[in-house]
């Protein structure tokens, strides 16, 4: 019942009682009262008439005595009048009926109003010669009676309308701050966290609206303050902190779980910087000058791949720097090794480097299945060729002639790509998620995979294609058909199975194809619920106020969002707190061979905790072993994918 | 408290003071229940504000009221008017300092003086208390002829039909009706009419003495002063 309705009826019980208690009080006292009255009044007139009807009495005039009576009884109200002889006999009566015509039947034979008979002597000289009785009439008393009990009900009626009305008003105003407490609690539930301002007057609200004030802020800090951790403990374990770039572990880890990515067998360019001008400056400016270098060069090499995706960038050696493109072809490479010998050279410029030989930069390509140390000493041999080449020159390594693979353009690939939009044909393959619940395991989703066909008739995997498809502007196509593809495949088959899959970063900042994808959802509402969209975290942080838009958006329609390859960069986390995703999958470099690397397990508990804190369900992927699983598991992550438990299957 | 009274032996007959002597020596034999009593603490009061005199003319009282219960009625009239008699007639304004007052049989009793309605009211209450039924007394409102001044005496009647006897304190001895051609009888009350009121099936006390009406006044006075008469 509802806090209303239980002041309402509360008001209406007490009124009711006190108008009950007061009716029978008032309505006990006032018939006293009346019958008081109507006593001492019959007894009066008893008294007078027997007075003056003594001498008649005496004189024997029953005319003179009866017209006596007449006078008192037609005057007065009177219900009987009698006078009776000693011997019984009446000499004069007189009667009136009570008939009170205002008052109900019902009240009258309710509330018996005993009319008293008041008796005086009749004297005749020294005897009593008769009686005069007389009973006084109850109709005026009884009208007195029922117009109490109506004028104290409208009364009541009245105290009751406005008694409830005013309460019910008051109700509702000191309700209100417990009304803005509830969406307090439900804006923190959902990561928001709002500080009510407005105190009410009330005691006992206010200090509740000022502990709901208290929770909100700390919550709010909570989360930061969690974040702020999680980022503390990646940064001691992965950022070269004279740079801002990661460190040489950083570097391997990521590195090696992109040659060893079984999903997703990926291929790309690496170059190897060196900075020649560093024991100089050591020298010269002592450490600090060492460092302002190295500072300056990681800047420059940032902002040059900066507006790239699936890159990244490390301090590998004292002076050593290296950055991984993934999924991009050999002129893109050296395109970037150009502009970046080019612009190094502003530090001789700038005077942070003595001599003008600056830097040399060798090139290696490398995919799937590569050593590290293999590509590293690929690299090398092309940085040594720069060397003797000249100052700030680069080099590629040329692989030998049989083990040249085919390098194809990007040009090459514009075609090539064209041609699989306009023919459709793709095929999508499936790797089940698990859940890590103690005991359940059960399925999660299953993660949908494009593949399109070579030449040759094999699978060509989107960690190839994707990354070329995105060069030539054609990645929403792609993924278009991917979705279309998909919706088709679960429309045929109406298992209730969750499927995810993958956007395009660049599709996630193109407002076409955003259009696109919340009509065409909004169509099957049925399918749509079943959907999650995966978004790169590079994707997500390209634009985070269209990210949260767009995820807004989607969870209007029904489909839920996801994260891919968290943690692959070195971003805060704080941009997760207003996103409203549904999980993250935290980049396969994390968990290869997680329980051997402390740093890692501190790192990804941390990460739970603090994705937990706001909703967030963390998966973790490439999990090939046994060990790696029971450490994740224990980690508290939520899910899982990986070769352990399933491979990509055609769906 | 009375203006003026007197402690003075002139204050009743030679055989009432003869009995009131030799009953005192009987005011320490207990009284039997169902006999008229006077409370220690009642006699102290008086005592202490009026004097001996009047603790011995209350016992005397009482002594009349007990002794005589087994006396027929005439004997009790007899004894009761002259009892009574004996004490003085004065006015209230000079008795009390104010007009109509009416006194109690106690105050009367003890303040050694009253007017016509504490004689009769007194004389009343007496009788009532020896044993006479309500029905065969009567207090009538008269006007003394001789005087030429409104008056009230006591009148008993056996039965309705008989000729009444008058008890009044301006003539000492009781006679019929009709042979005091020197009043002029008004009108009568008798108990039930005035202080019964058992007919009306409530009673209730409502207010301080003073403000009821005469009737119902002395009677309120008489309960507040303890004195157990009948009505």
């Amino acid at each position: 019942m509802t806090l209303y309705r239980q002041i309402a009826l509360s008001i209406i019980l007490l009124l009711i009682l006190g108008f009950l208690g007061t009716m029978i009080v008032s309505t006990s006292n006032l018939r006293s009262f009346l019958v008081t009255q109507l006593e001492s009044h019959a007894q009066d007139t008893a008294t007078s008439l027997g007075l003056s009807l003594s001498p008649q009495m005496q004189a024997q005039d029953l005319p003179i005595m009866t017209s006596m009576v007449d006078a008192i009884f037609d005057r007065g109200d009177y219900s009987n009048i009698s006078v009776v002889a000693i011997n019984g006999e009446i000499l004069i009566e007189r009667n009136k009926p009570i008939s009170p015509e205002q008052v109900p039947v019902w009240f009258i034979n309710t509330i018996p109003l005993q009319t008293p008979r008041a008796e005086a002597l009749v004297m005749s000289g020294w005897k009593q010669a008769a009686t005069v009785a007389v009973t006084s009439h109850s109709g005026r008393a009884y009208n007195e009676l029922w117009s109490n009990t109506v004028d104290t009900l409208k009364l009541f009626l009245a105290s009751a309308a406005i008694t409830l009305l005013l309460g019910l008003l008051a109700v509702r105003i000191l309700l209100r701050p417990l009304q803005r407490v509830e969406m307090q609690a439900d804006a923190i539930c959902n990561q928001s966290y709002p500080v009510q301002k407005k105190l009410p007057r009330t005691r006992e609200l206010k200090s509740v609206v000022m502990a709901m004030n208290r929770l909100s802020g700390k919550v709010h800090t909570l989360f930061t303050d969690q974040a702020a951790l999680t980022e503390r403990l990646r940064e001691q374990a992965y950022l070269d902190p004279v740079t801002g770039l990661g460190n040489r572990r950083y570097f391997n880890r990521q590195l090696q779980a992109l040659l060893e990515s079984r999903e997703e067998p990926l291929a790309g360019t690496f170059l190897l910087i060196e900075l020649r001008g560093l024991a100089q400056a050591n020298e010269k400016r002592g450490y600090p000058g060492g460092d302002q270098l190295l500072n300056r060069t990681g800047k420059l090499v940032q902002t040059h791949v900066k507006n790239t995706d699936n890159c990244f960038t490390a301090r590998i050696a004292g002076a050593g720097f290296g950055v991984v493109l993934t999924g991009s072809g050999i002129d893109e490479a050296e395109l970037l090794a150009e502009s970046l010998c080019h612009d190094l050279q502003q530090l001789h410029a700038d005077g942070l480097v003595e001599s003008d030989d600056i830097c040399n930069i060798g090139i290696a390509m490398w995919k799937h299945g590569d050593t590290l140390t293999g590509l590293l000493s690929e690299a090398d041999i092309a940085l040594r060729a720069a060397q003797s080449v000249g100052y700030n020159s680069w080099q590629r390594y040329e692989p030998p002639a049989n083990e040249q693979t085919e390098i194809h353009g990007t040009a090459h690939w514009r075609d090539y790509l064209r041609s699989i939009i306009d023919t459709g044909n793709i095929s999508l393959v499936a790797q089940p998620v698990y859940s890590l619940d103690d005991g359940s395991e059960s399925l999660l989703h299953k993660e949908v995979l494009l593949r399109i066909p070579d030449t040759d008739g094999k699978d060509i995997t989107a960690g190839i294609f994707m990354p070329m498809a995105e060069r030539a502007g054609l990645a929403s196509e792609m993924d278009k058909l991917a979705i279309t593809a998909l919706l088709k495949h679960m429309g045929a088959n109406s298992d209730a199975t969750d499927y995810a899959i993958n956007l395009s970063s660049t599709s996630l900042n193109d407002p076409d194809f955003k259009e696109w994808l919340c009509k065409t959802l909004g169509e099957s509402p049925a399918l749509t619920k079943h959907l999650l969209m995966e978004f790169p975290e590079y994707g997500v942080l390209r634009n985070t106020r269209e990210a949260r838009q767009t995820i807004a958006r989607l969870a209007g329609i029904g489909c839920r969002c996801g994260i891919d390859h968290f943690g692959r960069g070195f971003y805060s986390f704080g941009y997760l707190r207003n996103l409203k995703v549904s999980y993250l999958k935290v980049d396969g470099s994390y968990t290869r061979h997680i329980e051997q690397e402390d740093d890692n397990q501190f790192f990804i508990q941390a990460l739970a905790d603090t994705a937990h804190s706001i909703d967030i369900q963390v998966i973790a992927q490439a999990i090939e072993t046994v060990e790696e699983r029971d450490m994740v598991k224990g980690l508290k992550l939520d899910g899982m994918q990986g070769y352990l438990t399933g491979v990509p299957e055609p769906l | 408290m009375p203006l003026s009274y007197r402690q003075t032996v002139r204050f009743c007959s030679p055989s009432t003071l003869l009995i009131a002597l030799l009953l005192n020596l009987l005011t320490l034999c207990p009284s039997s229940a169902g006999e008229f009593a006077l409370s220690n603490k009642v006699l102290a009061k008086i005592e202490k504000q009026y004097g001996d005199y009047a603790r011995l003319r209350l016992l005397s009282w009482r002594n009349l009221i007990n002794n005589h219960q087994q006396l027929d009625d005439l004997a009790k009239l007899e004894k009761v008017n002259s009892f009574f008699n004996s004490l003085e007639f004065v006015n209230d304004i000079d008795h009390w300092g104010k007009e109509d007052y009416w006194a109690t049989p106690l105050q009367m009793l003890a303040s050694n003086g009253g007017d016509c309605e504490d004689f009769s009211i007194a004389k009343y209450f007496t009788l009532r208390e020896m044993g006479i039924p309500a029905e065969r007394l009567r207090l009538t409102y008269v006007k003394a002829l001789k005087l030429n001044q409104a008056h009230m005496v006591l009148t008993y009647s056996p039965t309705t039909e008989s000729d009444p006897l008058v008890l009044d304190n301006l003539v000492d001895a009781i006679s019929s009706a009709s042979d005091r051609d020197d009043l002029l009888p008004v009108y009568s009350f008798n108990g039930s009419g005035l202080w019964l009121a058992k007919a009306r099936g409530t009673e209730k006390r409502v207010g301080r003495s003073e403000r009821l009406s005469r009737w119902r006044g002395v009677i309120a006075r008489i309960d507040e002063e303890q004195v157990p008469l009948s009505r």
